[in-house]
């Protein structure tokens, strides 16, 4: 049943790998959302065949297949665009679209913390590096290296790799409505039981923002003290 | 009630495309989107299985809001490496970027 859904995933992967590397924009920015959405309405048309894992479709089942292939579009368009910039509003999408996915689970403070965070923070400072090191103005035969068919076989074997190994497991339980953690009890275990590790998080911010600025800091010339401008 | 495989699919394929943009893309703000990638793939594992298997406990949930953390301490400080090799060496490729090599 799984198995059945990577091999959707898989076909839907090769099919945008040949839309996307098409040099027209509108192409690279519309087929593998296209391909993909294509793709899991196939798989939930079909999914009424398997009746063991799924009993019937559930609105929340459709919205996550809808969410995931936009995620995994968007994750396409990062490895595959030919633009920087589009490359840049992909990976935008595919955060958001993960954060969907935490709300879907119930972890709803997690989806919220990743809006804010990677959708706020994280795509405002990635554009920010492409417009410092004028990402406009790099072509796209330079995008990508030549050794990219031993990338595609490491990844792709890695991804069928995990798929397999979680198709072969049959005692995971499905989500039942039990209560869920909220946002009051990460509160107070981020105080309780993780101060710890809440603190040096903040350390580790601390760092690096003390480090970022130094390192990206303007050269600054040598300047003559005050004293010596005076004498002559 | 989505299946618990479906979400853990999910996560592998968003990890595997992360792993082919680091391996195939020269530019280092590329590399950076694809690490962020596998880095949001993780933490949709972490959850998946914080949620599923363990409701009752709150570490993975934990765990997770520490990755988000990290994982944008690390995008400030490459961002601003990159942004000093580039004020340098005048490219972002990582290809061009050969000083150390004999």
């Amino acid at each position: 049943m799984e198995v059945l859904f990577g091999v959707f995933a898989a076909l839907a992967f090769i099919a945008a790998l040949r839309l996307v590397y098409a040099t027209n924009s509108v192409q690279t920015t519309l087929a593998p959302l296209i391909v993909l959405l294509l793709v899991g309405l196939l798989f939930v048309i079909l999914s009424h065949e398997f009746t063991d894992t799924i009993s019937a479709l559930h609105a929340p089942q459709v919205v996550f297949y809808m969410v995931g292939g936009l995620a995994l579009a968007g994750g396409m368009g990062v490895v595959f665009a030919n633009d920087l910039v589009h490359a840049a509003l992909f990976l935008i999408m595919t955060l958001l679209m993960t954060a969907g996915v935490f709300v879907l689970v119930s972890a709803e403070f997690l989806g919220l913390v990743q809006i804010l965070l990677y959708g706020g923070a994280v795509s405002i400072l990635i554009i920010f590096a492409l417009m410092l090191t004028r990402a406009r103005e790099t072509q796209a035969l330079r995008l990508n290296g030549p050794q990219w068919p031993f990338a595609l076989v490491t990844g792709g074997g890695l991804g069928a790799v995990l798929i397999l190994m979680v198709a072969r497991v049959d005692t995971w339980k499905g989500l039942t409505d039990t209560t869920y953690k909220t946002i009051n009890d990460i509160g107070n275990a981020l105080f309780d039981t993780y101060a710890l590790p809440f603190e040096i998080a903040s350390l580790v911010l601390i760092v690096a923002l003390v480090g970022a600025i130094v390192i990206a800091r303007a050269e600054e010339t040598p300047e003559l003290p005050a004293g010596q401008a005076e004498q002559r | 009630m989505i299946p618990l495989q479906q979400v853990l699919v999910l996560s592998a394929l968003l990890f595997s495309l992360g792993v082919y943009g680091v391996l195939a893309r020269r530019n280092a703000v590329l590399i950076l989107m694809s690490v962020e990638l596998m880095l949001n793939a993780v933490n949709i594992n972490f959850i998946a299985f914080a949620v599923y298997l363990a409701p009752d406990k709150v570490v993975g949930l934990v765990f997770a809001i520490f990755v988000i953390v990290v994982a944008a301490a690390e995008a400030g400080l490459a961002l601003a490496i990159i942004l000093r090799v580039y004020r340098n060496e005048r490219t972002a490729n990582v290809d061009e970027v050969d000083l150390l090599k004999w």
